[in-house]
């Protein structure tokens, strides 16, 4: 059925609707008149006189320093030549052809075309942004910009920060490097304020603390003239001004980092890492073969080139090795087993084991060699440390078994991660028989008891160099562990003063004895100093160095990785060391007069050694 | 009682014809301003657009209109299929269909297939609170599309069905203090977010609804009901906002409602459209002149900013006249409602004027900065394909009422 609708209801509704229409197209009128006469003179000259063009206004990014505040890493200014896509559109054809025409000093044309006209579309489907035609021009290539700008609407040069590492490849694999924001993570990345073009850290501190060093870049507009030259900034249009990122002090010494990095020869692979037991600040922290993150602030073309010489490297030069390296401990583990043994109370520092050493041990069918083929005979457990006697801690490990060491090895912070504030760090592998049979489901190997002779001198378990210094270290402390970390500060830049320090570094309170400890210190002590210690070569005058060596037998080479674990001042512990060099040979040959050079440097550099003026300067730039 | 407009009928309307050419020719003259090089096929595409717009208007007269009423429900889902096929094969993004090489956008189409659908369903009933019951199928033939077309997603089109199904409400026999009640609750999630604004605003509903039942005009039950909804929906937005969006949505939604807030991206074009706008003063540049939308610096000049073209180059005489035109235009075809009785023809008249003054009013206050940009186009003036064609065969329901064979 139709309604029909009386005369008089129609003309109230129409009246209604025509009345609401007009009210609505007045206030439309009002304010076109507004815009019109109000502002009109303004918007005029804004629109005569000038074009807006939005300028981002770059924020730098923070910037990195050592533990007195010198740099390890800063920003330098640096020209990009970019597009400016609203002001391209409809000239693009003449800017392809002004840009081909262009030949650097040597007579070579500048673009190709093929990444020409690959960025021109870029600008078309992402026109609030500015693809980039050439990264950190030279002098000659702004002038020869500068000169043709008339030419070139749309085309215009950017001031920005370069990220610069003044030192090159010295502490590389700790400060990281940035790049470009992955095409694939732009889509997670883009609420958080990233652009395409934008850099991220891609590794170590730079990665770490990316939401600390960058800063939040300002915009504001432009007034441009027909040409695309900078007329002035015009007054009432929103901007925002930029917020630089935060500085980072770390806990880096520069000069012990020299030491390092001096020490650690570029034709071995390894690592060392120094840390002061009593905090968990790391001193140093070295890698090689090494990493110059200078690489990748090069212009694309070089910076491609440079990528793929380090990524096909086969020594692996972007892996950080004390933190991603994992190495069999060898016998720097017998802390650990000792340190159990002590703990279990099956074991006094002085008692012997009932089979001596004589140069092997016999298990059920199978006969276990000790490194000294002559034997050890009758040692106890400063002994069986000072020489690195096998044969006690395959008795040693038999009579304890694996619980109780795994157990001390976790509580110093092997076979989990240390919580460093570096990406990327691996957490080891501590084995008992479920690890074991885990690992080895395949192949059905099941546990067996033979199996705790290597384990109890450090064969088959993994742990990084970070954690055998973490290891030592907790040991020298006696008391807690600290969280290894890096960040000692974080400043405002624009004030200097510090707003922001790690969090909570205390892991936890060690439930070890003084009395355990004590002896501990002293086997490590004489693993050094004692008439037949492996570490002799690690000896300072004056002061008590402490370790113990290791030379894990490992499927990669013919020579044992050389290790070492050490801390000094006996006394009182401020720092503590591992050393890991890959295939190099013994422990107490390679690994401790490594260590010697690092702990002297400390001493040193501390005032309680004199310099030896025999070793030669290198001049860092 | 006879109607006074009774010899108008069987006419051929000439005026509403006109003012369409009046607008289409401004919109081919001011494409042809934008700029010689590469907008130069623009104005032709245009008239080409116009030209088959013309075919579909001329089309849908020649079908009776009692056709048009019997069929309004089987045009209903033919329209709002390729809606469905469009949300069911793209994630969500398309807006636009392909059909033998052409593109089209399917909510253009929806929206005439809702038109008639409404028109049908409300001439056979006469809305109010005590038959509430009626308004489950109009609410049915509105939200489906609704649903699907701010899915796309397309808020504005949308809207723009949403102003149909309330002006029919309207027409229907809602009076506007009774669509107040029925959208009171959108008012409260709006009001929410102020918390004395939220307060006041809490104690003028509940007033209002107490004094509407008083007089008899709500039953008892919904008053409560009401209030209630209005409770539980400023309550709910807060909660939302609060504690289920998070910061990037919160701050996306902030931007939508105010672009000034992000200067470099949906801000750089209100503020360019202003000043192109601004910079037009009472004359304008004249012809070709306008620097703004020449060079560029308006995005969209040609579709969803045109206004911003029109109004740098012809100044506020010009914005002034295209105003007056759009109002003779909206008037002429109210004038048919109060010229006939017929509920259905006066329905379908409503609706168009509906999607029209919604898409001029949404449009030239967008480009004058005074609601978000929504990528709405002008009627007649904006170029584009879908749009066009779908404008034209309004306007050939607008003038097919006073040329058919009524009742």
């Amino acid at each position: 059925m139709l309604y029909r609708e009386d005369q008089g209801t129609r003309n109230e509704r129409t009246s209604v609707m025509l009345a609401t229409l007009l009210v609505a197209f007045t206030v439309l009128l009002g304010r076109i008149g507004w815009l019109q006469f109000v502002k009109g003179d303004e918007m005029q000259h804004t629109a005569e006189l000038n074009r807006l063009r939005l300028d981002p206004i770059h924020a730098p990014r923070g910037i990195l320093t050592d533990r007195n505040g010198k740099p390890l890493v800063r920003n330098r200014p640096a020209w990009n030549i970019v597009l400016d896509p609203p002001a391209l559109r409809r000239h693009e054809a003449d800017v392809f052809e002004a840009l081909m025409k262009f030949r650097d000093s040597l007579g070579l044309v500048l673009f190709d075309s093929a990444g020409l006209r690959r960025q021109m579309q870029l600008a078309r489907l992402r026109p609030f942004e500015r693809p980039v035609l050439l990264e950190d021009a030279s002098v000659e290539e702004i002038a020869l910009f500068a000169e043709h700008q008339y030419r070139l609407p749309g085309v215009i040069m950017e001031v920005t920060t370069r990220r610069e590492y003044p030192l090159g490849k010295l502490a590389g694999h700790v400060l990281g490097y940035i790049g470009s924001v992955p095409e694939d993570r732009i889509e997670e990345l883009e609420p958080l304020g990233y652009r395409l073009g934008d850099l991220i850290g891609q590794m170590g501190l730079e990665k770490q603390y990316e939401g600390l060093l960058r800063g939040k870049d300002g915009i504001r507009y432009l007034e441009v003239d027909a040409h695309g030259r900078v007329a002035g900034v015009p007054k009432d249009m929103p901007s925002t001004e930029p917020i630089p990122g935060r500085n980072i002090r770390t806990s880096i010494d520069l000069d012990l980092q020299m030491a390092a990095e001096e020490a650690l020869p570029d034709s071995l692979s390894g690592a060392i890492v120094a840390l002061d037991p009593r905090t968990g600040e790391i001193l140093a922290m070295a890698s090689s073969p090494r990493l110059d993150p200078n690489i990748f602030s090069l212009p694309a073309r070089k910076r491609a080139k440079e990528w793929a010489k380090l990524a096909l490297d086969p020594r692996r030069p972007l892996n950080n090795r004390a933190i991603q390296g994992t190495y069999e401990p060898g016998s720097t583990f017998k802390i650990v087993t000792s340190l159990a043994g002590l703990r279990a109370g099956r074991i006094t520092p002085t008692t012997t084991m009932g089979t001596p050493c004589n140069g092997g041990y016999h298990f059920g069918a199978r006969y276990q060699r000790c490194w000294k083929p002559e034997g050890h005979g009758f040692v106890n457990m400063t002994g069986a440390m000072e020489q690195s006697c096998d044969v006690y801690y395959y008795q040693l490990g038999l009579m304890i078994n694996m619980p109780i060491i795994n157990e001390t090895a976790n509580l110093l912070s092997l076979g989990n991660r240390t919580g460093i504030d570096l990406p990327g760090e691996k957490r080891g592998y501590l084995v008992d028989s479920a690890a074991h049979e885990k690992r080895h489901k395949r192949l059905k190997w099941k546990w067996a008891r033979g199996l705790i002779l290597n384990l109890s001198i450090g064969q088959g378990q993994l742990v990084t160099p970070l954690q055998v210094a973490s290891m030592v270290g907790g040991i020298g402390n006696g008391k807690e562990l600290w969280r290894p970390h890096l960040l000692k500060q974080i400043l405002d830049p624009r004030t200097g003063k510090v707003v922001g320090l790690p969090e909570s570094t205390l892991v936890r309170k060690l439930p070890f004895q003084a009395d355990h400890v004590a002896s501990l210190m002293g086997s490590m002590d004489s693993v050094v100093n004692g008439a037949r210690g492996t570490a002799h070569a690690c000896r300072l005058p004056g002061i008590r160095v402490g370790g113990k060596t290791g030379s894990a037998e490992n499927p990669h080479g013919d020579l044992t990785h050389a290790l070492f674990a050490g801390i000094a001042p006996m006394e009182a512990p401020e720092i503590a060391l591992g050393v890991v060099m890959e295939n190099a040979g013994h422990g107490g040959s390679i690994a401790a007069p490594i260590a010697a050079k690092i702990f002297r440097r400390y001493f040193e550099l501390t005032g309680r050694l004199k310099p030896d003026t025999t070793r030669k300067e290198i001049v860092h730039p | 009682m006879k109607d006074p407009g009774i010899e108008l009928k069987h006419r051929f309307d000439g005026m509403l014809f006109s003012l369409v050419i009046a607008l289409s020719g401004i919109s081919v003259f001011l494409l042809l301003s934008i700029n010689k090089s590469q907008a130069k096929d623009y104005w032709i595409k245009q008239l080409m657009w116009f030209g088959l717009g013309l075919a579909g208007t001329i089309g849908v007269t020649m079908v009776p209109q009692r056709t048009w009423y019997r069929m309004a429900y089987f045009i209903y889902p033919v329209l709002l299929f390729p809606l469905l096929l469009v949300s069911a094969s793209a994630k969500g993004a398309e807006r636009w269909f392909a059909l033998g090489g052409f593109h089209f956008q399917p909510s253009e189409f929806a929206k005439i297939g809702v038109l008639l659908a409404l028109a049908r369903v409300f001439s056979g009933r006469k809305i109010g609170w005590d038959n509430l019951k009626d308004l489950v199928a109009p609410f049915l033939l509105f939200i489906v599309p609704f649903l699907l077309i701010l899915k796309q997603p397309n808020l504005s089109t949308a809207l723009a069905v949403g102003t149909v199904f309330v002006t029919m409400l309207y027409w229907s026999g809602f009076g506007l203090l009774d669509l107040l009640v029925l959208f009171s609750p959108l008012l409260s999630v709006g009001f929410s977010f102020e918390r004395t604004l939220w307060g006041v605003w809490m104690l003028f509903i509940a007033g209002f609804l107490f004094l509407r039942t008083r007089s008899g005009l709500l039953p008892r039950k919904l008053m409560l009901l009401f209030f209630l909804i209005n409770l539980a929906m400023g309550m709910a937005s807060q909660i939302a906002w609060n504690n289920v969006l998070k910061s990037h949505q919160r701050s996306r939604i902030l931007t939508f409602l105010d672009p000034t807030r992000e200067p470099g991206g949906a801000g750089y074009q209100v503020l360019q459209s202003q000043v192109a706008i601004g910079s037009g003063g009472l004359f304008g540049k004249g012809f070709g002149q306008g620097s703004q939308s020449n060079l560029n610096f308006v995005p969209e000049e040609h579709t969803d900013f045109i206004f911003a073209v029109l109004s740098e180059q012809f100044g506020f005489v010009g914005c002034a006249i295209v105003l007056a035109l759009f109002y003779a235009f909206l008037a002429r075809a109210l004038r048919l409602c109060f010229e006939f009785s017929n509920r259905f023809l006066n329905l379908v008249a409503v609706g168009c004027v509906a999607i029209f003054s919604f898409h001029i009013v949404v449009n030239i206050s967008m480009t004058l900065g005074l609601m978000p940009v929504t990528g709405l186009p002008l009627p007649f003036l904006s170029y584009g394909g879908s749009f066009v064609i779908a404008s034209m065969l309004l306007v050939g329901f607008l003038l097919h009422i006073r040329l058919g064979d009524e009742d």
